[in-house]
This record gives structure tokens, sequence and C-alpha cells, in this order.
């Protein structure tokens, strides 16, 4: 059939480009994670348990969920600020564009540049605390930058946006005669809001929470500049393993056990929210 | 829209920077060919050349060279493992000089090729990393040391143990890398940085928590620090030190009389697969002249072991204490840790600070 094989031919390229940059990828992880270490970054292609062995770790299963920890607290953080902004950039009229596209502009320049603007923001002697200062708010700095409260700002900060994109595409594309039809047969706003506006747009929160939480879990940068390296993130640690210890298939072995455990929780979350919006949407 | 394609593009992405090969390619040396080559494949650390160099090169020689830069050894290890690029030169650090030459990764210099060798200070000849400069010659060196704030130090503190003191708690810096990290407790302890034997980094673990507590962050970049006197005391290379030196009087530089400190040497060497091992030597040979070294060290914060370099420098230069300090006799060079130890040392970083 005609259309069929069109439909192949509009693929190809995500295909191609899915194949090359996600299962090419995933895939040398893990043969490296079941290789032989050969010293020194050296990869010998003999099978082996041993990355493994190490990796389940009791101390690196703690290190793990720590991260977990973290970027739960961050996305959580992210869903109750990017829900009511995103649904703020949807019902804006005529500045709807103008909104988004601030939203989008820090993507303009490296993640890098920007911690380091919340460095100057947050320091002691930074722009905050000296605000906070000269009007007489606080009379001794208060200490902000390089604590576990920073992590939290830096990947709020950073990972926001993609929070808030999915979740305005789902707003947007709401039908408006849902509401009508809701408040015609006498729904508040609130429970407008709880039966059918928050259900139909689930999709959107659902790319939201995973845009955030997989990021979030395995960042490194972030706690490198913002809790000038005194907190242990797992992507700290996967990085060491390859450019310090240059143990790669550690590193690997710890990238597919992350990877197991994000898939995992995708599946959990996915299964527990499209029953639930299905069931509220009946 | 599809939940799962936007999860999984992320694993993608995230899985992206992992990737990479470790194969080998092999050396095609030519042998006993005395010819300049086109081209000069040179791999040194970012920051650490004056690039006018390589254009006098350049037009003294006729070879054009193709610079690239790495930001740790271990990266140009990657690089050099992968065969991607045969580079003519690279600059290991001391410590790797020795692990390299156990890889076989590097070619036996030819010192009638560079008789400047004669250049470099007697002290930096012949270091433990590499006996008889068989496979190296120094390029440029400096310290791991203390720098402070005079104003809350009147003497020069003699230990590490200003790190570690509580009424400087949140006011001191330390590296970002494991091993530095360990040497601080193990110098502080009365032992080696090279004695890395199990006993010896349990003992050192048992006192770095108290060191952890006090650190306001972990930097090898600490100068903002010291200059803002958010920092009282941080460990500190010693071109860091400088650069904190030069933007505030109050910063002085030490290495600690009592536990030493740590020295390090970057090195010129030629991996065993260079294109052209003549050119790498005629180019070494013409970077150990005195005029081109001392343009390197005007350029670079770091020290000159170039003896005929260094009679060219003025009173002030050779005075400066962070490119110049004293050298204690406990001060040492690193010796390459087997792979089980870089192990041991990267956990105790780890299962310090995860407290």
């Amino acid at each position: 059939m005609k259309p069929i094989r069109n439909a192949y031919a509009l693929l190809s390229p995500a295909i191609v480009w899915l194949t090359l940059f996600l299962v090419v990828p995933v895939a040398l992880i893990t043969v490296i994670s079941f290789s032989t270490d050969g010293g020194y970054g050296l990869i010998i292609y003999e099978f082996s348990l041993d990355a493994y062995i190490q990796a389940f770790d009791p101390f690196y299963l703690q290190i793990i969920w720590q991260s977990v920890v973290w970027a739960f607290v961050s996305t959580v953080i992210c869903l109750v600020v990017g829900y009511p902004f995103a649904y703020f950039i949807a019902h804006s009229g005529k500045w709807k564009n103008i909104l988004l596209i601030l939203v989008m502009i820090p993507f303009w320049s490296n993640l890098l540049i920007r911690l380091y603007a919340w460095v100057i923001l947050l320091n002691n002697e930074g722009v905050i605390n000296q605000f906070l200062l000269s009007i007489g708010l606080i009379s001794e700095p208060i200490t902000m930058l390089y604590t576990p409260f920073s992590i939290v700002v830096g990947m709020v900060y950073g990972f926001l946006p993609f929070m808030i994109l999915p979740i305005y595409a789902s707003i947007e594309q709401l039908d408006r005669r849902y509401l009508e039809a809701a408040e015609d047969l006498g729904a508040g706003p609130v429970s407008t809001f709880l039966r059918v506006t928050l259900p139909i747009t689930m999709p959107g929160v659902i790319a939201g929470v995973f845009m955030t939480f997989i990021p979030a879990v395995s960042v490194f940068v972030i706690t490198d500049l913002l809790t000038g390296n005194r907190l242990v993130m797992i992507g700290n640690v996967i990085r060491d393993a390859f450019v310090v210890e240059m143990n790669w298939q550690l590193g690997s072995a710890l990238s597919i056990l992350l990877m197991a455990l994000v898939l995992l929780s995708v599946l959990i979350f996915t299964r527990f929210t499209s029953s639930r919006s299905k069931k509220a949407t009946r | 829209m599809n939940k799962f394609a936007i999860g999984t593009l992320f694993l993608g992405v995230a899985v992206l920077s992992a990737c990479g090969n470790g194969g080998n390619s092999d050396s095609d040396v030519a042998g006993g060919e005395q010819e300049l080559a086109n081209e000069l494949y040179f791999f040194n650390w970012g920051h650490n050349i004056d690039e006018q160099i390589l254009a006098d090169f350049e037009e003294e020689f006729g070879v054009e060279v193709i610079y690239d830069t790495y930001a740790s050894n271990e990266e140009m290890l990657t690089q050099i493992n992968s065969g991607a690029i045969s580079y003519d030169i690279i600059i290991p650090t001391d410590y790797f000089i020795d692990r390299m030459i156990q890889m076989d990764l590097l070619a036996e210099l030819n010192m009638e090729n560079i008789p400047n060798f004669e250049n470099i200070a007697e002290e930096f000849q012949d270091l433990e990393f590499d006996p008889e400069n068989r496979y190296s010659v120094p390029y440029l060196y400096g310290s791991t040391g203390l720098a402070y704030n005079t104003e809350v130090f009147e003497e020069p503190p003699t230990s590490w143990e200003v790190l570690w003191d509580p009424e400087y708690a949140g006011k001191v810096t330390a590296h970002d890398t494991s091993r530095d990290f360990v040497s601080l407790a193990l110098q502080r302890l009365g032992k080696s940085i090279n004695d890395l034997d199990d006993a010896s980094l349990e003992e050192a673990q048992g006192i770095l928590g108290d060191l952890n507590a006090n650190v306001l962050k972990y930097t090898t970049q600490p100068a903002a620090e010291l200059i803002s006197g958010q920092s009282v005391a941080s460990l500190a290379y010693s071109d860091q030190a400088g650069i904190a030196m030069a933007e505030n009087d109050a910063i002085a530089y030490v290495l600690p009389e009592e536990d030493g400190g740590m020295l390090w040497m970057d090195n010129f060497a030629i991996p065993s697969n260079a294109n052209s091992q003549y050119t790498a030597e005629v180019f070494i040979n013409f970077m150990l002249d005195a005029e081109v070294s001392k343009m390197l060290t005007d350029y670079i914060p770091s020290s000159n072991p170039n003896a005929a370099a260094r009679e060219l420098m003025s009173e002030e230069e050779l005075s400066n204490q962070a490119s110049y300090p004293d050298i204690p006799e406990s001060s040492e060079y690193y010796v390459d840790p087997t792979q089980d130890e870089t192990r041991a040392i990267n956990r105790i970083w780890n299962e310090v600070r995860a407290q």
C-alpha cells in the first residue's frame, strides 16, 4: 500500500537518528559494562560481571538513592511552579508568544554560564545577600551557596522550562467546550480544574515530569558549581569512574543501573497516572 | 503525545557523552629518517602556551603546527589510546609519564636531536618518574601549596593543619581532585603522598571527615574566593596562587614547611605512534631555547625549569613566591598509583563527602 510506504519514508530520518544516537550508544555502554577491565580505560571484549559486582555496592546504591531524592524534590517544585506558570501563559492571549519566548531565551546560552550567574547571585557577598543586608532584613549574610539548598535551586532553574513547555502544549490544546460543558453541568472552578482540566492535561504533566526528573537524577555540572562538590550525586560518581579512575566498566554498569531505575519509574508512573486519568475522563 | 519517546530521547542524550572506543592503532615510525615532516601534531593542556611561539616555529622551520588541547591527563590518554589522531608531541604530567612508559606508549628520545636539553637545570633532570630522561623532557613545573591571607595569618602557616582549624570553618577550600584531597591527610600524618597502602589510607580517611566539615567548597580554582576574602586559606596550585596574589596584595603562598606540599612537572613526550619523531625532537629542542622558553613563562604563570631562560629573567620575576617558592625537603612529586590505589583514593573522596 502506498500510504504505508510513504509513512516509512517520512519516519526514516527519525529512525536513523534514534539508531545513531540512542540505540548505538546504549548498546555500546551495555557491551562495555559486561566487558573485562584491561586497565586504564582499555576494554577487553570478554564477558565479565565484575563491573556489576562493583556497582551493586551499598555505598553506590545509597548515592543513587540520594540523587533520586534530590531529583524528586526538584521535580515536585518544578511541577508546583510550572503548572500554574504554563496555565497562565496558555491564557495570556496576545502575550502568549512573548512569554513563551521568555521561557526559552535561557536556552540560547550554555547552562554552565547561567550557573555561574547563580554563583554570583547566591554568594555570601552576592547580589541577594547584599540586597537583604542593605535593606536591613538580615544582619549577617545567609549561606546559600555550597549547601544542598543550592543544588535544588540549580536544578529547578535549569529544568523548569522542560516542565513548562509540555504542560503548556497540553493546556493549549485543551478543547474549551469541555470546560463550558462542565460549567453547564454545575461544576465550580475547582471541580472543573480537578476533574476536567487536570486529567486531560495529564499527558503534558507526565512528559514534563520525565523531562525534569531524568536530567535531574544524573546531573553533575550543577553539583560541581553550586555545591562546590560538597554533595555527591551519582552523576558525579559516574563521571569520575570514567575520567578519574578510568574504570569504564564500572561507569557503564552504574549508567545502566541508573537507566534501568529511570525506566522502571517511568513505567510505574505512566501506568499509575494513565489509569487514573482514564478513570477521571470516563 | 508519546511520553516514552521523550523519556528515551533523554536517556540517549545522557549516555552519548560516555561513548567512545578503546582501540589501538599500530605505530608506524620512520626508521632513522632525518627529514622534517610538513606537519606537527601538538597535543597540550589548555591555556598552556603562548601561541606566538607556535607561529615562530612554523616560520622558522616551515612546519605547520596542528594544535589541540586537553583538560586532563586521562582525557589525553583516552585520545592516544583511540588512535584517532597520531600526535607527535604530548605534555603528560610527572606520574603520567611513568604510567605511559609502563603502557609502552612513549617513544625513546634521541637526545642528539635535543642538544638544548643541557639548558634544563640539573635539579629537574633525571627525576623519579623518568630516570635519565629517556622518554621525557621538562616543560613547566609548579607546586601545590597553601595560599593564605596575610591579614589572618601573620606568619606563614607551616602545616596543612590550618585547613582543619575549626576557627576557620567555612573559610577554607581544598581541591576537588581525590589524590590531592587524600595527600593533605597523608602529609599531615607525616607520611609520604606516595604511601598508599591500606593502613595509611585508612588512617588518612580517619582525619578527612573533620577537614570536610571545615571546607567551604572544593575547587582547583580558588583564586576568586581568595581575592574576595571568603577563603582565608586554600589548597592551591602555584599558578592559581599567582593569579590571586596579583589581584590582592594580602594573599601569599607557601609550601608548608612541616608537611611539604606537592610538586608537579609537565613534560614533553613523544607517543610511540607519532608521525614524525624527528620533527617532534626538533620542536622540543626549539622550545628549550633560552629565549623561547622565557617567552613561555612570560605568558604562563607556571615555573620554568630552564636554567638558561632563568638567566634572562629579572630579579623580581625570580623572587615571585608563587613561581619560585622555597621548596621544603619533604615536598614530593606524585608517583603513579596502581589502578587499585586510584580506586581506593577515589572511594575515600566519595565516602568522606557522602557521610
